[in-house]
């Protein structure tokens, strides 16, 4: 059986040629497909390739675990898929992960942006202090000291 | 739901255009030297909406503390579609909560989530339950001592209800209350006290619920009949000696069902429709265990699992199959196809094992997940058990049974007892040494060669 390909362009002009069903974990993907590039390349003006390579590997992973064990979500296998999806995350640094997130969000993979919202969260916000956070993410602190205090004022419980 | 990407509004959200500050600051030895992208703050420029999401899943406290990041996060954690307090340890005043909520501005909330207990805040909890019901809240966890107010009875928001209570009793408060969770689809009841008036009028409320989940519930439930559930299809039940829980369960329409067991009687009187069952036994003490009491039990379950296409058993489940097989009881045969073991792989568990895979002349796919593989465990509840009766447990076990200790052993077993499998699944959690796991795979991989028709996997 012939399976279908789906031909994708990154913004950087890079091509890749998936399976169909690999490239429809995307619920953005189909639109393009239907809006006017049937047969043709489907540009992401959005994605550059080595992000757009890495949503492909995730979804790969993720399909293939799908219809491997005959279509059923036996609970072993995805116990394997949690396995690799925290390994997938935890080789990827900052930059990479913003932008494979908001990949995720543009092509609308619903696993892929949960899972990186997830791991934004565990792994730079929760369980850290301000400062902490701060320097992870390289926020900038914009406030004065007084600026600062009120807002913890606020909310003083939830410092301790 | 807030969570709505792709074809919106994106013109009016920045998407993969990272605005990039660029700015440096703190001391460079306390940066990541493996980051490349230090000195980048990439996720103030993200859009609010996908900041909610990150900050949706984990504990208030952390949302809250962005709000002192800097300017552009004073406000955001405020719009945050979840909250999810924890005051079991710390114990924050009630009125800096209420003035935490108060700043709280999402008007669609997905999910609530509490734990305190009442005596601590027994005039404010009432408001906060409130204060989620008012913003539609669909995800609604509640770990405390509380009887179900009034007001929390009609609730039609609420599509999934996590109910934790330290063993009070979960009371819907008066016999003219009905309940109506009519959005309701998934309901798990963690050390409640309940009663079958309780469960009964639950299950009426609740015409769409799809999944029911009994943790540890003290009972004057005896019988759990959930034949007016139509849409119920999974069943997951936990019970140990102190909370025995439901002790019949009449569940024709489940498909489903999780049963950690106790050492006391249960029956599954009609659970027909069932395509998938795990069935676990936890008993913690020799002590009014009975094994002929047991084999009973446990061959009466099987026998209602005859046509479940997916099963999985627990090790204490085994043993007392393999008691059962020493001591000749006839099995049951089953249709299944899909069978999982987690077990350590010693030989206690191994006769009843075999018996059911020779039981199983339609098994397609066979794993076995094993923890800390090669350890047996030190001293069996069944040998003990066996001794309490005056009987020697090595001479109880035969001798096939005892080279199994390796877990190849009992892979060629399974092998040389199963017809028709396509697949065998070894998933080794827990530590085993390099060295092992290579000769372990060395002898796989002679069974591999001896066993076409057979795909094996050997993982860790």
């Amino acid at each position: 059986m012939s399976k279908k390909n789906i031909v994708l362009k990154s913004s950087n002009g890079i091509i890749f040629e998936v399976e169909e069903a690999v490239a429809l974990q995307s619920e953005t993907i189909p639109y393009m497909i239907e809006d006017d590039c049937a047969n043709d390349t489907i540009p992401l003006a959005n994605v550059t390739g080595d992000i757009l390579a890495l949503v492909i590997e995730y979804c790969k992973k993720h399909v293939v675990v799908a219809d491997g064990d005959g279509g059923g979500s036996s609970s072993s296998s995805q116990e394997d898929l949690k396995n690799w999806d925290a390994q997938f995350m935890n080789d990827l640094d900052q930059s990479k992960i913003f932008n494979l997130l908001l990949a995720a969000d543009f092509l609308n993979i619903k696993t892929l942006f949960d899972l990186t919202c997830q791991f934004v969260a565990d792994t730079m916000i929760k369980g850290k202090s301000v400062e902490e956070v701060r320097r992870t993410l390289n926020i900038e602190k914009d406030y004065t000291s007084e600026e600062e205090a009120k807002a913890r004022q606020e909310n003083e419980w939830a410092f301790k | 739901m807030a969570y709505d990407c792709g074809n919106g509004d994106g013109a009016t959200r920045p998407t993969t255009a990272l605005r990039s500050h660029g700015h440096r600051h703190g001391d460079p030895k306390m940066e990541e030297a493996r980051d490349p992208s230090k000195g980048v703050d990439s996720i103030s420029s993200l859009p609010d909406e996908i900041l909610h999401i990150i900050l949706s899943s984990i504990p208030t406290k952390f949302a809250i503390r962005t709000s002192t990041l800097s300017k552009r996060w004073r406000h955001v954690w405020s719009d945050t579609p979840s909250l999810s307090f924890n005051f079991a340890r710390s114990r924050p005043e009630a009125n800096s909560i209420n003035k935490t909520l108060d700043r709280y501005t999402a008007r669609k909330m997905m999910s609530f989530r509490l734990c305190a207990r009442i005596s601590h805040y027994i005039s404010h909890i009432d408001r906060w339950i409130k204060f989620a019901m008012s913003r539609n809240a669909e995800n609604m966890s509640l770990s405390y001592g509380f009887h179900v107010p009034d007001y929390f009875c009609i609730n039609n928001s609420v599509k999934q209800l996590d109910v934790a209570l330290l063993y009070f009793y979960l009371e819907i408060p008066s016999r003219s209350v009905s309940v109506s969770w009519a959005s309701l689809k998934m309901l798990s009841l963690r050390r409640c006290r309940l009663s079958r008036v309780c469960i009964d009028k639950i299950l009426c409320g609740c015409p769409i619920l799809e999944s029911l989940k009994i943790y540890f519930c003290d009972d004057d439930l005896r019988v759990l009949d959930v034949r007016k559930s139509q849409s119920l299809r999974t069943l997951e039940i936990d019970r140990n000696i102190r909370k025995p829980g439901p002790t019949q369960i009449v569940a024709p329409q489940i498909h489903c069902l999780n049963l950690r067991n106790s050492q006391l009687p249960c029956t599954l009187v009609d659970v027909s429709s069932l395509t998938e069952a795990s069935l676990y036994l936890c008993f913690s003490s020799t002590k009014k265990l009975t094994a002929e009491f047991l084999q009973d039990m446990f061959l009466k379950i099987l026998d209602k699992l005859q046509n479940v296409d997916k099963l999985t058993f627990g090790a204490n489940f085994l043993e007392i199959l393999s008691l059962a097989e020493l001591s000749g009881v006839p099995f049951p045969s089953f249709k299944v196809k899909d069978l999982t073991f987690k077990t350590l792989v010693y030989q206690c568990v191994v006769p009843g094992l075999v018996r059911l895979l020779q039981n199983s002349p339609e098994l397609k796919k066979l794993t076995v997940r094993t923890r800390n593989p090669g350890t047996v465990p030190e001293r069996q509840i069944i040998d003990m058990y066996l001794e309490l009766q005056g009987l020697n447990p090595v001479q109880c076990w035969n001798v096939e049974a005892r080279v199994t200790e390796k877990v190849a052993s009992l892979m060629e077993l399974m092998l040389k007892t199963t017809k028709i499998l396509e697949k065998m699944v070894v998933k080794l959690e827990g530590y085993l040494g390099k060295g092992h796991f290579e000769e372990l795979l060395g002898m796989v991989r002679v069974l591999s060669d001896n066993n076409h028709n057979v795909s094996i996997v050997l993982s860790r």
